[in-house]
């Protein structure tokens, strides 16, 4: 009797802890493995797009001074601004230039960084 | 034997709230409940626990992989010497963490949900420059 009880008792009690922290048993409840494929399929097929749009930025930004927002076309509307006296507007596209600028490097890592994507949607089976 | 008995189950009603406010007398009368918290036993399967332990990485590498730095725009936007309304401040140029690169050996089984989320979030990230850029462009 005093045999059975002891292993019962301490059975009870771990089974006590068990049911006492359900956040144990919830926390399984993720993402199905089956359900990783559809998820990493649909993030890879936004890959090329923004691929697409990324070169696009980088090349306006990049243009001559006749393709509206780049940012030479920035800089010649600083200088106009500038032989008329208009300081305020300066201040202003000189700003943006500024921002623009830094926004050029920022796309150019941007894209180094898609064609990394791109190879680890591959690696995983995904082909785009 | 039986001062044992009565400890176990004052544990077990303690735990699982289900005694809350019994006296430990009251415990010893009704021993005889404690006959199917102990069967429940059983019910717990002994991969309960493998799962969580898996979980609490996977819970730990999401969020790694969504709180990667911060795009600091606003620190970018700080450079700028003046602060003229029209400004838009530029993204950050710290590249988001890149995502795992370890290529599974079977062809992606070993895809886990942080690899996916960190791959997502990066790609939001870039949107998100992108669309900001483009607007930029259009109020030009």
């Amino acid at each position: 009797m005093k045999r059975t009880l002891i292993p019962t008792a301490v059975v009870g009690a771990v089974a006590a802890i068990a049911l006492a922290v359900p956040g144990t048993a919830q926390a399984a409840t993720t993402t199905a493995p089956d359900e990783l494929a559809p998820r990493l399929e649909r993030a890879c097929l936004r890959v090329p797009n923004l691929e697409r749009r990324t070169t696009n930025l980088i090349e306006r930004l990049q243009a001559d001074a006749t393709v509206r927002g780049s940012l030479a076309w920035l800089q010649a509307q600083i200088d106009r601004a500038s032989s008329l006296g208009r300081d305020d507007v300066v201040a202003v596209l000189e700003n943006r230039l500024a921002v623009r600028t830094q926004t050029l490097d920022v796309l150019a890592l941007r894209q180094t960084e898609l064609a990394e994507l791109r190879q680890f949607c591959i690696d995983n089976g995904v082909t785009i | 034997m039986r001062r044992l008995l009565a400890l176990s189950v004052v544990a077990v009603a303690t735990l699982t709230g289900c005694g809350g406010g019994e006296e430990s007398g009251d415990a010893v009368d009704s021993s005889p409940t404690v006959t199917p918290v102990a069967t429940s036993a059983p019910s717990v399967p002994a991969s309960t626990n493998t799962i969580a332990s898996t979980t609490v990485v996977q819970a730990a590498d999401v969020t790694a992989a969504t709180t990667a730095p911060p795009t600091g725009d606003a620190s970018a936007a700080t450079v700028t010497p003046t602060e003229p309304p029209a400004a838009t401040p530029a993204p950050s140029a710290d590249p988001t963490p890149a995502p795992p690169t370890e290529v599974p050996a079977d062809g992606g089984s070993s895809l886990t949900e942080a690899d996916v989320a960190g791959l997502e979030a990066q790609l939001d990230e870039i949107d998100q420059i992108l669309s900001d850029l483009e607007a930029d462009l259009a109020a030009d």
